[in-house]
């Protein structure tokens, strides 16, 4: 099938004018009967949920998905607001987030600073966050990151947006470089540094490389980014050291495929 | 968050404050244009550690206000003639055309810039709040496309009635950056200088911009405007004289290798007379000097003005362009007549 008249196809398809199989051209709902399933407050959440990912889909397919968009939006308000925590709530707020729409990431915002009785839990709420950089909930991101009580889930998720925060690269470091800390914490702070200073990423990689006793992964983490980065001799010197030395199968790996690179 | 009694003046109005007590003290009856003017300013102090979203909220809150004041200052027809030209964010977008639909007084020209937003806007119509707070309730109050055709039509109405002039968006000036001096810059090849050393002895076109911008009208239409003026400028030899530059806002995101991708994929071939720079101590000098219209959230800009400048020899503001995008003619005739 030629690329064009597939793409029509697919417009048609999630316009809810056509339809997947040929054989069978009529069971797709209009993009309106569609609507008005996600607005149905009396309906089952399985089937909103099902014709919110349709019109979802729409945001890609359907060439006037702009003209309709803020009629959408209304009903996905009014399901955050009025329909307590669930699937759809989430999945509402995500579609009004990624858009980035003022009350959305305000109840977002409420909800990480104080979760009770929202319609995302704390950790959803994060996650949805994540599509606002230029957001003002790097303060409670960079207390989360430390906060051991959390739990790793929690942390992994806050650490990952702190890459958009040079504010916070002084914390990443301390808590990629501390050695008490679980490994994909210190892995996720490092990537994230990586992305928010440089200078200092690649101060603490050299460090983590030079050092025997370092976690096998934190280190193999580092290896592998240096040959993207590039490595001066000492490290260098130090990963043939550690192809040599090491008993880690994943620090062997990311060493020798280094030293591959250099030749 | 502080709360602020009713009687409090501007002086008052800082980062700290609550956006409750921001909205009670633009409504406040006693509110002067002139106080609206500096708190909507995105330099202002109160705007500090905000999110994007939020400060956007916040200053259309506040151009609202002004429609209900007896004239309107220069500054803020400043600021709607940029919303309506290259302004991507609805409640922004929406206060401003609020405003030309409600200013007591007003000039018949804004049906252009109106028209310019409507086309940004027209089949993507967006919900803005614009008299609430989205905070405290899920319904918008209006629409961008609702308060440009409001707008649109009163122009209409209003015909003629012209009052007041919109000003010009270029400005001579001489303002002094010579105190700057010292500021260190660092390219995007990573090499430091100082501000005097690249600015002092010729004549510059200086720019501003960052990396993680949201709106493609500004930031990145700049740099690639500048990509342009650059091929222009090096392919004739009687503007030898002069260079360019631009500054990051966001300058300890914006390292040299993304100042040098952001470049590059904009067109922008950059040289030693041509580079962009962040301030690796940071921007509040330069801020200060050249009273960049600029705000920033927790991880980085939350707000700014479209902003150009020509710098002279002696590290003199000869010229400036405020709010606007900017024409490369008009850039390239204008630094010809300083270098003159």
């Amino acid at each position: 099938m030629k690329a064009e008249t597939y793409k029509q196809k697919l417009i048609k398809e999630f316009s809810g004018q056509g339809s997947r199989e040929e054989a069978a051209p009529d069971k797709k709902p209009s993009r309106s009967a569609l609507m008005k399933t996600v607005a149905s407050t009396e309906g089952p959440i399985a089937e909103r949920l099902k014709a919110l990912n349709q019109l979802r889909g729409l945001s890609f397919g359907a060439p006037d998905y702009y003209e309709w968009r803020e009629d959408l939006f209304k009903i996905l308000r009014g399901i955050v607001a009025n329909e307590g925590k669930s699937e759809l709530s989430f999945s509402a707020l995500e579609l009004l987030a990624q858009d980035k729409d003022a009350w959305a990431l305000s109840i977002l915002e409420q909800t990480l600073r104080s979760p009770r009785g929202r319609p995302v839990s704390a950790y959803d709420a994060l996650r949805l966050l994540a599509y606002d950089d230029h957001g003002s909930h790097f303060d409670i991101l960079r207390e989360l990151s430390q906060d051991k009580k959390k739990g790793t889930k929690m942390r992994l998720a806050a650490i990952r947006q702190l890459g958009a925060d040079p504010g916070a690269s002084d914390m990443l470091a301390n808590v990629a470089g501390d050695q008490g800390e679980v490994s994909t914490i210190r892995r996720q702070a490092l990537a994230a540094l990586r992305q928010a200073n440089r200078d200092k990423y690649d101060a603490l990689a050299k460090k983590i490389v030079a050092d025997d006793g370092e976690e096998d992964d934190v280190r193999a983490q580092c290896i592998t980014a240096m040959q993207v980065d590039g490595g001066d001799q000492a490290m260098t010197d130090h990963i043939r050291r550690a192809v040599k030395q090491t008993k880690s199968e994943t620090v062997r790996s990311a060493s020798e495929s280094y030293l591959e690179q250099l030749k | 968050m502080k709360a602020i009694s009713s009687n409090s003046s501007e002086a008052r109005l800082e980062a700290s404050l609550s956006e409750d007590a921001f909205w009670a003290w633009l409504s406040e009856p006693a509110r002067t244009a002139e106080e609206l003017s500096n708190v909507l300013q995105e330099s202002h102090p109160v705007f500090a550690n905000r999110s994007e979203t939020c400060v956007a909220q916040l200053r259309a809150a506040g151009l609202v206000a002004v429609a209900r004041q007896d004239s309107v200052p220069p500054p803020i027809w400043d600021i709607v003639r940029e919303e309506l030209s290259l302004g991507m964010h609805p409640p922004m977008v929406a206060a401003a055309a609020h405003l030309v639909a409600n200013a007591r007084t007003l000039d018949s020209d804004w049906s252009t810039y109106l028209n310019l937003a409507k086309s940004r806007f027209a089949g993507a119509d967006r919900a803005a709040w614009i008299i609430g707070n989205p905070k405290a309730t899920s319904h918008a109050d209006s629409s961008v496309l609702t308060e440009i055709e409001g707008a649109l039509k009163r122009v209409v109405e209003r015909e003629q009635r012209v009052i007041y002039p919109i000003q010009l968006t270029t400005r001579p000036t001489r303002a002094d950056a010579s105190d700057i001096g010292s500021i260190e810059l660092e390219d995007q090849d990573g090499t430091l200088t100082t501000f005097e050393n690249y600015f002092r002895g010729r004549i510059t076109f200086l720019t501003f911009f960052y990396t993680r911008c949201n709106n493609p009208l500004k930031c990145s239409a700049n740099i690639q405007s500048l990509g342009k003026l650059v091929s222009i400028l090096r392919s004739e030899s009687t503007t030898e004289n002069i260079q360019t530059a631009a500054i990051s806002y966001d300058g300890a995101y914006d390292t040299p290798v993304r100042l040098k991708s952001y470049a590059q994929t904009r067109g922008l071939i950059a040289g030693p007379r041509d580079r962009l720079f962040r301030c690796p101590q940071g921007l509040i000098a330069l801020q200060r000097a050249l009273k960049l219209n600029v705000s920033f959230g927790a991880a980085t800009v939350s707000a700014h003005a479209a902003e150009a400048l020509v710098i002279d020899e002696s590290l003199r503001v000869a010229w400036s362009l405020v709010r606007e995008g900017w024409d490369i003619d008009e850039v390239l005739l204008n630094l010809k007549r300083v270098g003159h």
